[in-house]
C-alpha cells in the first residue's frame, strides 16, 4: 500500500496537467475562435481557393472534351494546363467558316493537350479579367491517318465566380494555327493550307478549390 | 637644443587645437556596438522611445522586425511582427508611439465585403509581440476588386500625441467627386469623431497634400484644387489653388481657407498648428512655373475666431539667390537680375515648417532633383550598347525665418552638395534637430568643404571612407558654424540622414550604415 500512495498522487498529478492542459487549449481555442476582428477577415476564402478545375463547352461542340486545371502561381499570374480527347465529331471553328473545304471532316479519335500562361493585371489570379498565351495541340485521327492541329493563340477573357465554388469563364482569343498530317502525302496536302488564323471564343465551367 | 625641442611641441599642439576646432563641441556622440547584418536588412523607422531604449523596425524581403536597443545602445529583443489570425494575412500600416505605449496599425483587403479594413493593437513593449486587443477603427468600401485602387491610410498624431488622425483617400472614378474621410481618436485610441467628406470637385482634379490633428482633435486638410483640367499652368496663369479645410466641433463645422498669390504659382506648401491657436501655412513661389522658387509665403488663422492673421509673400532677393554660388556663377546670375529678368532657385522643395514659439514660423527646404543619363559605347568589333543611370541630387539647404508679422527675420543657406548615381540617394538629404533656439543639421558631406564658408566652389559628397558626417548649427540669428561630427572611415559606417530621428527635445538617434556593418549612435545636444 505504501509503494501505491507516491503512485496515485503520480497519475492524479497528470491527470490534473492533463486537465490543465485541455482547459489552456480550449480557452485559447476559444480565444482564436471569438476574436474581435474575425468577421472582418472571413473573406469566404477568397483568395485562399487557388485552384480551378474545368471543363471547355465550347471545345465540346467541336469535339474536342479536355479537362482542364488552373493555378494561380503568384498574385498577377496564373497558369492552366488541360488534357482530353478527341470525339467523333467536329464543327467548323470560328476562323474556318472562311475554308471551303476544312481538312477534318469525321474524325475518329485522338487526343489534345494544352498550356496557357495568364496574367491577371487588375485583380488577384484566378479571377475577372486576364489576359494569357496559349500553346494547344490537338492530335486526330481520320481515316486512319493523322493530322495535328498547333495552335498559339493571345487569349483574354474573364473568369467569374458563381457562388462560393464555381467559376465561368468565357473569352476569346486570336492566334496561328500550324497544321501537320504526316500521313498524308504532299500533293494531297497541297490543297488546305499548313497555316491558318485561329479565332477561338471559349465558355468554361469551372469548380474552385 | 631648445628651439629643436620646442618646434614639434609647437606643430604637435596647433595640430591638436586644429583637430579639435573641427569637431563638434555643441554635441556629444554615444556609438552604440557595430552589427554585423545582411545587406537587406536595413533599418525603415526609428518608432518609438521611452526610458528603457529606444524601438526600431527595420523590413526583411517583405518581412517586418521589431528591434528593442537600450540606452547603451545595445540591441536587447528583436522579433519578426506577424500580423496574422487564423491564416489571415494584414498588411502592415505602421507602428505609432501614443502615450507611451506602442500601437500597431494593420490592415485587410477584404475583396468578399469589397472592404479594406484597418485594424490597432497595442504591442507589448517587453516582448514585442501584438497584444490581443485588436480593433477594427476604419474601413474604406471599395468600387471595385481593383488592387492597385484600394485607397490608402494616413496616421497623424497631434503636437502634444493626445489626438490621433486616420485619414483614408477613398478610390473613386475620375468622373466622380473627391472623397475621404477621418478619424480622430484619444490618446487611447477610443473614437471621438469620424466624417466621410465629399468635395465639391472631381476626383482627378483635388490632390491632399498634408493632414494634420491639433492637440483640441480638430482636423486640417490641404490640398491642390485644380480649374477644370488638371494641368498647372493655362495661358501663362496658375491653374490651381492650395485650398485649407478645418474641421471643427467633431467634424460638424468647416471652414475653407484658399491660398493663391495671384500671378504667381505656388510650388510647395506646408501646414502646421502653433501653441498660440493659429493655423500656420508657409511655403514657396515662383513667377515662372512650379520648377523654380523666388519666394516664400506665409499665412497664419486663428482657430477660435477663423479669421487670417497673417498674409505675406516675400521675395528671397538676389544676396540670398547667389549664396553659396561660384564667383562665376554669382557674378552671371547678378547681371541677370541687373537686367531685370527673373532669377529663380531651381527644384526646391519645402522640406518641413517649424512653428515659433512666439507665432513665427522656420521654412525648411532642400533641392532635390532627379536626372536620367543615358551613355552609349561602342566596343572594339563596333557593337553598342548603352547604359542608363538615374543621377540623385540633394543640394543646398534653405532656412527662412519668418516673424508673427510675416516678414522675414532672416534667410539662409546652407551649402551641400550630395550626387550620387543609381542609389535612390540613400546617404543623402539631411537630418533636422531643433533644439532650443537653434536648428541642427546633420549630413554626410566632402571633407574639403568643412570650412566652407557660404562662398565659391562645393566638392561632391562621396560615399568613401573620407566621407564626413558633419552639422551645421544654425542659431536664433541665422548665424552658422559647420563642424565635423565624425569620418565614415573611423567608424565603418555611412549616416543614413533621412532615417535619422529627432527623439528627445535634445537627442537625435543616428543610423549609419556600410555594405554588412550597423551602427547606432545617440548624438546629444548642448542645451
Amino acid at each position: 500500500m505504501k509503494s501505491c500512495k507516491p503512485n496515485a498522487i503520480h497519475t492524479l498529478r497528470s491527470f490534473l496537467l492533463f486537465l490543465l492542459s485541455a482547459l489552456c487549449i480550449l480557452i485559447s481555442s476559444s480565444g482564436i475562435a471569438q476574436s474581435p476582428i474575425s468577421e472582418y477577415l472571413d473573406d469566404g476564402e477568397f483568395y485562399e481557393k487557388k485552384n480551378i478545375l474545368k471543363v471547355n463547352a465550347s471545345s465540346l461542340i467541336i469535339g474536342n472534351l479536355p479537362i482542364l486545371y488552373e493555378r494561380a502561381v503568384s498574385p498577377f499570374i496564373s497558369v492552366e494546363a488541360g488534357a482530353g480527347i478527341i470525339l467523333p465529331w467536329y464543327v467548323n471553328e470560328l476562323s474556318q467558316l472562311f475554308i471551303h473545304e476544312p481538312i477534318i471532316t469525321k474524325p475518329t479519335g485522338g487526343y489534345s493537350f494544352s498550356g496557357e500562361l495568364r496574367f491577371f493585371p487588375f485583380t488577384e489570379a484566378p479571377e475577372e479579367f486576364y489576359m494569357g498565351l496559349l500553346y494547344r495541340h490537338r492530335d486526330y485521327k481520320q481515316d486512319d491517318q493523322r493530322i495535328i492541329f498547333t495552335d498559339i493563340v493571345m487569349n483574354t477573357g474573364r473568369q467569374v465566380p458563381v457562388g462560393e465554388v464555381l467559376m465561368l469563364e468565357y473569352g476569346w482569343g486570336i492566334g496561328f494555327r500550324f497544321i501537320a498530317a504526316p500521313d498524308i502525302v504532299t500533293e494531297a496536302m497541297d490543297e488546305f493550307d499548313s497555316f491558318q488564323l485561329v479565332i477561338s471564343a471559349n465558355l468554361k465551367l469551372g469548380f474552385k478549390f | 637644443m631648445q628651439k629643436l625641442i620646442l618646434l614639434p611641441a609647437i606643430i604637435l599642439i596647433s595640430a591638436i587645437t586644429a583637430f579639435s576646432q573641427k569637431y563638434a563641441d555643441f554635441v556629444h556622440i554615444q556609438w552604440g556596438e557595430a552589427l554585423k547584418e545582411k545587406k537587406t536588412n536595413t533599418l525603415d523607422d526609428i518608432v518609438g522611445y521611452d526610458d528603457s531604449g529606444f524601438f526600431i523596425t527595420k523590413s526583411v524581403k517583405r518581412k517586418i522586425f521589431i528591434e528593442h536597443f537600450n540606452q547603451e545602445l545595445k540591441k536587447t529583443n528583436s522579433r519578426e511582427l506577424v500580423i496574422e489570425e487564423g491564416g489571415k494575412k494584414r498588411l502592415y500600416q505602421g507602428i505609432k508611439q501614443i502615450n507611451g505605449e506602442l500601437y500597431l496599425f494593420s490592415s485587410f483587403l477584404n475583396q468578399k465585403h469589397k472592404k479594406h479594413y484597418l485594424f490597432v493593437q497595442t504591442l507589448n513593449k517587453q516582448t514585442l509581440l501584438p497584444e490581443n486587443d485588436v480593433k477594427k477603427i476604419a474601413e474604406i468600401e471599395l468600387q471595385d476588386r481593383i488592387f492597385w485602387n484600394a485607397g490608402m491610410y494616413g496616421i497623424d498624431l497631434s503636437r502634444d500625441s493626445s489626438h490621433v488622425l486616420i485619414y483614408y483617400d477613398t478610390p473613386a472614378h475620375t468622373a466622380e467627386n473627391k472623397t475621404f474621410g477621418v478619424h480622430v481618436f484619444d490618446k487611447e485610441m477610443n473614437e471621438e469623431w469620424e466624417k466621410f467628406v465629399t468635395l465639391p470637385y472631381e476626383e482627378d482634379l483635388f490632390e491632399v497634400e498634408r493632414f494634420e490633428v491639433d492637440n483640441e482633435g480638430n482636423v486640417y486638410i490641404m490640398g491642390i484644387a485644380f480649374k477644370q483640367k488638371r494641368k498647372e499652368k493655362r495661358n501663362g496663369q496658375p491653374n490651381f489653388i492650395y485650398e485649407v479645410l478645418a474641421y471643427s466641433d467633431q467634424g460638424e463645422s468647416m471652414v475653407k481657407y484658399p491660398i493663391s498669390l495671384p500671378g504667381k504659382f505656388i510650388t510647395d506648401a506646408q501646414l502646421t498648428i502653433n501653441n498660440k491657436k493659429q493655423i500656420v501655412c508657409g511655403g514657396f513661389y515662383s513667377e515662372e512655373g512650379t520648377w523654380s522658387i523666388i519666394g516664400s509665403f506665409f499665412l497664419t488663422v486663428n482657430i477660435d475666431t477663423k479669421e487670417v492673421a497673417t498674409s505675406s509673400t516675400k521675395e528671397f532677393g538676389i544676396d540670398f539667390i547667389a549664396q553659396n554660388l561660384t564667383k562665376h556663377k554669382e557674378a552671371k546670375t547678378r547681371r541677370k537680375a541687373e537686367k531685370g529678368k527673373d532669377v529663380e532657385l531651381y527644384k526646391y522643395d519645402l522640406h518641413k515648417i517649424v512653428p515659433r514659439s512666439d507665432g513665427g514660423a522656420v521654412l525648411i527646404g532642400e533641392q532635390y532633383f532627379m536626372q536620367v543619363s543615358t551613355t552609349t559605347t561602342t566596343d572594339a568589333s563596333g557593337r553598342m550598347t548603352y547604359s542608363t543611370d538615374y543621377i540623385f541630387n540633394y543640394n543646398d539647404i534653405i532656412v527662412i525665418n519668418i516673424n508673427p508679422d510675416g516678414t522675414i527675420a532672416w534667410n539662409t543657406k546652407i551649402g551641400k552638395e550630395q550626387t550620387t548615381k543609381n542609389d535612390l540617394g540613400f546617404y543623402s538629404s539631411f537630418a533636422l534637430a531643433v533644439v532650443d533656439d537653434n536648428l541642427y543639421f546633420i549630413f554626410n558631406d566632402n571633407p574639403k568643404n568643412l570650412m566652407y564658408n557660404g562662398s565659391g566652389k562645393l566638392y561632391n559628397f562621396r560615399k568613401d571612407p573620407d566621407a564626413l558626417t558633419v552639422v551645421v548649427k544654425v542659431d536664433k540669428t541665422g548665424e552658422q558654424t559647420r563642424k565635423a561630427l565624425f569620418a565614415a572611415g573611423l567608424k565603418d559606417v555611412l549616416t543614413r540622414p533621412k532615417v535619422c530621428e529627432q527623439v528627445s527635445s535634445h537627442e537625435v538617434i543616428l543610423y549609419g550604415e556600410r555594405k554588412k556593418d550597423q551602427r547606432l549612435a545617440r548624438l546629444v545636444f548642448d542645451e
